[in-house]
């Protein structure tokens, strides 16, 4: 056996839960194959959460290493895997639901839409892990395709197959800008590693060739993180796809481009390896990457939450205050120290929560009536006091307010910009941080009443006919553990903290954060 | 005097190519009927390929000609041939839009111009042109394997995805 073939082999050991998944994606078809009949329905779900779980088994037992494989294409530290572990768990919930709530493909084969949901979380996996772009661009792509496909699922409803068509074409210009910003980067620097071709940056030798490549680039993530002005398909398409759909796009999707982002971002200030995460800030901020950040968080939170306002559609709405999630998230990449990125992963660990909770309760409203327009709610407060009483939680947290985990989340990402205010040897005036930390702040405001929109409708207004819900064991099981996690880890967040923590262990100083507000 | 006659070749190819491929371009997007566009394009696709060859990436080329000139541009045609006659004009529809998609394009260019034309590009010295395929193969088996294995998943999916989306319903 040749050298290079037993460092293969040691390297596939080191990707073996996507490996599990691909082994997976397999099963999945080759049941649906043998299993022609409407049962396989069943067999699928079980075959693609088996998959998912055995990676999640086998991503728990890793220790991340900061060195980099398969001779450069992927980087398994500890913030890979953290998104990892978040993609799968995203996963497992989305094809559980979907399982749950069978009424919404009661017309369409399943085994394609497990396989796809498979596919998809692979390239977020890799997504995470990309150390070159090659792999960045591939697997954004395989994500990409996957979720095309998925937002058209159901081919016979207009409105599936229209989500479907704009996801494809926003995502196609997208990802080509985004190529032509990478050849530019090639063309200056000779290489596809990410961390070379920032060279420039840490030289202080960019260019203004070196600023539209890398404006480019982030157009392809801005689309994927939906973030203003790329931000317009995301309506459409969470309102137009099959809702299990939505909720994977809403999280697994968007925490993958904040993973890209986030690496990005990081990899701007590393010479050798393991992230210097002051160095990074220093060279971005020297180069005025903080104040695009500061406009795009500002623009993005004030769009997300203003336009939220008017919808009528619940799935709709959760499209806008996913964006203006994006834009609350956005508010630390303006802060770029570690507390920033502490706050940024313990944000994502709360919002899959609640996300994941309140496009439950949608794709429980959407198997149960047909429809997730607020006015078919009325009532609902009659029909299913429990599910009321969980939409009410999950939108409560969403608003940031105590006592559920949204709000030390949210308190989190202010407290970063409020200590960067008032914090000495910070590159802008104190003003800079805290005006967006009051646009933030001022954006919440608003979110809370579009949120209790929802409520509104299902508490007070008058209706005539009782909406007919019938909650099964696994509804009230799933809403029921993510309601408890998000009040549980409203009061008790100290595992969300410690999990954060082992997170950010390759960024070297970051580990020393103190936890805690 | 070999070298500058090797030099002038490419220079004037350089040139036509160009030509050949702003000017379809230019026709693809003014283009008033989709078919015309799509013959339009057949035109800037191949010029692609006669800047692979000229810089001497002559796999790079063949496969832009297989997959640009053959697959794509004839499934666009056939998809132009088996999709409603209405599709056969393209219409913009206001000249509001037609002026600021206009404003933005020129932009656009103007931005993609001025970093052109300050990059620091990187220059590599030209070496004798020689057959790429034996590299390329063993790079993608070495140093891109990840990238080539992980590829035949994008692929899946994407046929798993083309599959189920042209299938007629079941019920």
């Amino acid at each position: 056996m040749s050298a290079f073939t037993a460092q293969t082999l040691a390297n596939c050991r080191a990707i073996a839960p996507e490996l599990a998944l691909i082994a997976a994606l397999m099963a999945v078809l080759l049941v649906d194959l043998a299993l022609l009949s409407r049962r396989s329905t069943g067999a699928s779900v079980w075959v693609a959460v088996a998959g998912l779980g055995t990676a999640f088994a086998l991503l728990t037992r890793f220790q991340p290493t900061d060195a980099v494989i398969f001779s450069g294409a992927i980087r398994l530290d500890s913030l890979a895997l953290f998104f990892q572990k978040i993609f799968i768990l995203g996963a497992m919930a989305v094809c559980l639901f979907t399982a749950a709530n069978a009424e919404i493909f009661a017309e369409y084969r399943m085994g394609e839409y497990y396989a796809l949901v498979l596919s998809a979380t692979l390239g977020a996996m890799f997504l995470a892990a990309a150390n070159d772009y090659i792999i960045l661009v591939l697997s954004l792509e395989t994500l990409s395709l996957s979720s095309y496909v998925l937002a058209g699922y159901l081919r016979v409803d207009r409105r599936s197959s229209e989500a479907s068509m704009k996801y494809i074409l926003y995502g196609a210009v997208a990802s080509g800008v985004m190529l032509f910003g990478i050849s530019y980067l090639y063309g200056m620097t000779g290489t596809l590693r990410i961390a070379e071709t920032f060279a420039p940056l840490r030289q202080g030798t960019q260019s203004f060739t070196f600023f539209v490549a890398f404006a480019l680039l982030l157009c392809g993530i801005g689309f994927k993180i939906s973030s203003v002005p790329f931000h317009n398909w995301t309506p459409d398409v969470y309102e137009g796809s099959p809702t299990p759909i939505s909720a994977f796009l809403a999280v697994v999707s968007k925490s993958a481009g904040f993973a890209i982002l986030l690496r990005l971002v990081l990899q701007a200030g590393m010479a050798a390896p393991g992230f210097d995460v002051a160095a990074a800030a220093r060279h971005l901020t020297a180069s005025g990457l903080d104040i695009v950040f500061w406009i795009l968080a500002a623009a993005t939170m004030t769009v997300g939450n203003l336009v939220a306002i008017r919808q009528t559609d619940i799935k709709r709405l959760l499209g806008y205050s996913s964006i203006a999630h994006a834009g609350y998230l956005l508010m630390a990449f303006t802060v770029m120290n570690s507390a920033a990125w502490d706050a940024v992963l313990f944000y994502f660990v709360v919002y899959y929560l609640m996300t994941l909770g309140a496009f439950y309760v949608a794709i429980t409203l959407e198997a149960q009536t047909g429809t997730t327009e607020m006015s078919a709610c009325r009532g609902m407060w009659v029909a299913s006091p429990y599910l009321v009483t969980a939409m009410v939680v999950f939108l409560i947290s969403l608003t940031g307010l105590p006592p559920t985990a949204g709000f030390p989340a949210k308190l989190k990402l202010f407290k970063v910009l409020i200590d960067a205010a008032l914090g000495t040897g910070m590159p802008r005036g104190p003003w800079f941080y805290l005006s967006l930390a009051l646009i933030g702040v001022g954006n919440s405001v608003v979110s809370l009443y579009y949120y209790f929109k929802i409520v509104r409708a299902m508490t007070l207004e008058r209706f005539e006919t009782l909406p007919s819900i019938r909650l099964s064991v696994f509804d009230l099981a799933a809403m029921g553990a993510l309601l408890v996690a998000v009040i549980f880890l409203g009061i008790y967040f100290q595992p969300v903290e410690e999990f954060v923590q082992t997170a950010l262990s390759s960024l070297g100083g970051a580990a020393r954060v103190v936890g805690g507000l | 005097m070999s070298d500058f006659f090797q030099h002038f070749g490419q220079t004037v190819a350089f040139i036509a190519i160009t030509a050949v491929v702003i000017g379809s371009a230019l026709a693809a997007t003014f283009a008033k009927s989709i078919v015309h566009a799509s013959f339009a394009l057949f035109f800037t696709l191949l010029g692609m390929a006669g800047y692979y060859f000229l810089l001497g990436a002559d796999f790079l080329g063949i496969t832009q000609v297989i997959i640009y000139v053959g697959g794509i541009l004839v499934l666009l045609l056939f998809g132009v041939l088996l999709t409603s006659r209405s599709l056969d004009q393209l219409q913009i529809r206001s000249r509001a839009s037609y002026i600021a998609a206009s404003a933005v394009g020129l932009a656009v260019l103007a931005m993609l111009w001025k970093a052109i034309i300050r990059g620091p590009w990187q220059h590599v010295t030209p070496v004798v042109p020689q057959q790429t395929t034996q590299s390329l193969g063993r790079l993608l088996l070495t140093d891109y394997l990840l990238a080539f294995e992980f590829s035949s998943v994008t692929l899946l999916a994407a046929l798993i995805g083309a599959a189920y989306i042209v299938r007629r319903r079941e019920k």
